[in-house]
C-alpha cells in the first residue's frame, strides 16, 4: 500500500471513528430522514415519490459542504498541512483523498437512505437503478469538490460556514430536495439553478425516476455537474494553501469561477 | 558546492513586504555534525529555517541542502531530509503507530515501530495524538522526522515546553542521531541546550549573523573575565572585601562574595591565602569561564546599542 492509498483508508476510518465527522455523514441526513420521512408524507403528497433522490441529495451536500469545508479549515490551521508538506504529501493528495472519502461515505448513507426511504417510509424506488448510480456520482463529486473550496478560500471557519451555509440553506429550500422543482417560483429561477443540488435532483429525475422532467433539462444538469466537477477540482489545485500565514495572498474571488458552470446552464 | 557540507546557505535575504527578516545571511554545515541557530525572539532563525527547508520562498540568495534547492526541487528534498517544525500539527484522531505508518509511507519506508520504543512512546502507541503530552507530541514528531532515516534532521525549537527529564532524554537522542552519521541543524533560544549540544552554532541577530563557530570559539571571542564566587564559614571575605589581581567586585549575595578577573590563577591564590590569614574555613569556591549565556547576552546588548 502506497502512501496515497492508506492516506486514503485513514481518512475514511477517520470518518468512522471521530464522532463529528460520523455525525455529520450519518446520524444527521438519517435523522433528518427519519424526521422527513415521518412528517413531510403528511404534509406533502407529492413528497414521496421525491424523498429518495431528495434524500440523497440532502446526506451527501451536508457532509460536502458542513463537513469537509471546515475540516480542511481546521487541519489547515492546525499546522497539519504543514506537517504533511514536509514528508512529502503532495496538495493533489489532500486535494483528491477527501473527495474520495467523502464518497465512499457518502455512497453508504446513500444505500441506508435508500432502502430505508423505500422500505419504511413508502419512497418512490428509482426505475433506472444505473442512472441513479451515475448521478448520484456526480452530484457526490460536484458538492464535495464545491465544499472543499469552501474550506480552501475560506480564511477562517467563521467564513467558511458563512459561505457553505450560503449555499446550504438555500439548497435545502429551493433546490427540490423538500419541494418539486415546478412548485419554485419562477423569478427564483436564476439562484435555484445556480445551487449544485438543483441540478442533482433534475438529474435523478430525469434519468433514474419516472418525472415530468425532459432528458434535455437532465442532460444540461448532468453535463453542468460534470464541468463543475472539473472547474472545481482545478480551482482547488490552484489556490490551495498549505498554511493560514501565506506569504502570497490567494486570489480568492477566483472561485467565483466555481459558478460559470452553472450561469452557462441557465444561458443554455 | 563542497561534499563536505550538509549545508550551505549563501548571501540568503528574505524579505516580507518592506521588513527585512533574514539579511545576508551566509554560513555552512558540516557533515555529521549538530548546528545549532541561535537568537533571540524574532531574529529570524524560524524563517532561516523555513527557507532552507523549502517552506518560503526567498527573496535571494543561494541554499544547497546535500546539494538539492529546496526552491525548485521539494519532492528530492523531503525524501533527503526530516524536519521538526516549531509549529505543526498530526491530526487529532492520529495515533502515533498510525503516524509512523502514514508518513512511512508517504517516504517509502515500512516504519520500526520500534523507534517509538526509543523516543519512550512503547506504552502511547495506540493513544491518540490529541491525547499526548507536549513532551510526548514533541518526541513523535522527532521519531516521524526521523522514521525515514535522512540524511539531515531540522528540528525547531525541538525542547520547547519540554520538563527537564524530557529535554535531558531529547538530547540523548539527538546525539545518538549525531553519532549515526546525521546532520542535525536545530533553532533554540535555550543557551544550555545550545552549548551542551552543539558542535556548531551561529548567533543571528536581527536577521543577521552575529557570530558563528563553535562553542568554546563563540564564547572565548568575548568578554574573557572569569567569574570567581566564594563563601566562608565567618564572612571574612564579605566583611573585608579583599583586592584581587586584575578582577573587580561584582556583588556580595546571600553570604557570597563575586569578582570577575582577568587573571583567575593569581586571584584564586590570593584569595585563599586571604582566608588562611584571617583564619577563617572556605565554605564554597566557584571559578567559572564565561557562559554561552553570558555571551549571548553580551552581543544582543552590543548590537542594541549599535542600533
Amino acid at each position: 500500500m502506497n502512501g496515497y492509498t492508506f492516506h486514503l483508508t485513514y481518512d475514511f476510518k477517520t470518518g468512522l471513528r471521530d464522532k463529528s465527522l460520523m455525525l455529520m455523514n450519518y446520524l444527521f441526513p438519517l435523522a433528518f430522514l427519519a424526521m422527513a420521512g415521518l412528517f413531510m408524507a403528511q404534509i406533502n403528497p407529492f413528497f414521496t415519490e421525491l424523498m429518495v433522490p431528495g434524500m440523497v441529495v440532502f446526506a451527501v451536500m451536508s457532509s460536502a459542504l458542513l463537513n469537509l469545508s471546515s475540516t480542511m479549515i481546521t487541519e489547515r490551521e492546525a499546522g497539519i498541512y504543514r506537517s504533511y508538506r514536509v514528508n512529502g504529501v503532495r496538495a493533489v493528495s489532500l486535494v483528491t483523498i477527501p473527495v474520495a472519502g467523502h464518497l465512499i461515505h457518502a455512497f453508504l448513507v446513500s444505500v441506508i437512505i435508500t432502502v430505508l426511504s423505500i422500505l419504511v417510509f413508502g419512497g418512490t424506488a428509482p426505475v433506472h437503478w444505473g442512472w441513479f448510480f451515475l448521478v448520484f456520482i456526480l452530484v457526490s463529486l460536484s458538492l464535495s469538490t464545491f465544499g472543499l473550496l469552501i474550506g480552501i478560500v475560506s480564511p477562517s471557519q467563521r467564513a467558511g460556514l458563512l459561505f457553505a451555509q450560503g449555499f446550504y440553506i438555500p439548497s435545502v429550500v429551493l433546490s427540490g430536495i423538500m419541494v418539486p422543482q415546478d412548485m419554485i417560483p419562477e423569478n427564483l429561477n436564476f439562484l435555484v439553478s445556480l445551487l449544485p443540488a438543483t441540478h442533482g435532483i433534475r438529474g435523478f429525475e430525469a434519468f433514474a425516476m419516472e418525472s415530468s422532467v425532459s432528458t434535455y433539462a437532465g442532460a444540461v444538469s448532468l453535463a453542468v455537474l460534470a464541468a463543475s466537477i472539473l472547474v472545481n477540482l482545478v480551482l482547488c489545485l490552484k489556490l490551495f494553501q498549505w498554511e493560514d500565514k501565506s506569504e502570497v495572498k490567494p486570489k480568492r474571488f477566483m472561485a467565483l469561477i466555481a459558478c460559470v458552470p452553472f450561469i452557462l446552464s441557465i444561458v443554455i | 558546492m563542497s561534499d563536505q557540507y550538509a549545508l550551505e546557505v549563501r548571501s540568503l535575504v528574505k524579505e516580507y513586504g518592506k521588513h527585512r527578516a533574514v539579511d545576508n545571511l551566509s554560513f555552512s554545515v558540516a557533515k555529521g555534525t549538530i548546528f545549532g541557530l541561535l537568537g533571540p525572539n524574532g531574529a529570524g532563525k524560524t524563517t532561516t529555517l523555513e527557507c532552507i527547508e523549502g517552506l518560503r520562498d526567498r527573496t535571494s540568495g543561494e541554499i544547497y541542502v546535500l546539494g538539492i534547492d529546496p526552491a525548485t526541487h521539494n519532492g528530492a528534498l523531503y525524501r533527503a531530509i526530516g524536519v521538526q517544525l516549531q509549529t505543526s500539527g498530526i491530526p487529532g484522531m492520529m495515533t502515533p503507530r498510525d503516524a509512523m505508518r502514514f508518513f512511512g509511507r508517504y517516504h517509502g519506508i515500512i516504519p520500526d515501530m520500534a523507534l517509538l520504543d526509543r523516543f519512550g512512546l512503547g506504552g502511547r502507541k495506540d493513544v491518540p495524538y490529541a491525547s499526548l503530552s507536549v513532551g510526548q507530541k514533541r518526541r513523535l514528531s522527532l521519531a516521524v522526522a526521523s522514521a525515514h532515516s535522512p540524511d539531515v534532521l531540522f528540528l525547531d525549537e525541538p525542547t520547547a515546553g519540554l520538563d527537564v527529564e524530557s529535554r535531558l532524554e531529547l538530547h540523548a537522542l539527538i546525539r545518538e542521531m549525531r553519532d549515526a552519521g546525521r546532520t542535525v541543524v536545530m533553532a533554540t533560544h535555550d543557551m544550555a541546550e545550545a552549548e551542551n549540544l552543539c558542535d556548531e552554532l551561529a548567533i543571528i541577530i536581527g536577521g543577521k549573523l552575529a557570530v558563528i563557530g563553535t562553542p568554546s570559539q563563540v564564547t572565548a571571542a568575548g568578554d574573557k573575565r572569569t567569574t570567581i564566587t566564594v563563601s566562608t564559614e565567618n564572612g571574612s571575605v564579605i566583611q573585608v572585601k579583599p583586592r584581587l589581581p586584575g578582577s573587580s567586585l561584582v556583588s556580595v549575595k546571600d553570604g557570597y562574595v563575586q569578582y570577575q578577573t582577568h587573571d583567575p590563577g593569581s586571584s584564586v591564590v590570593k584569595l585563599l591565602a586571604f582566608i588562611e590569614e584571617q583564619q577563617d574555613v572556605l565554605v564554597d569556591l566557584r571559578v567559572e569561564r564565561p557562559s554561552l549565556e553570558q555571551r549571548f547576552m553580551e552581543i544582543t546588548k552590543n548590537k542594541e546599542t549599535a542600533v
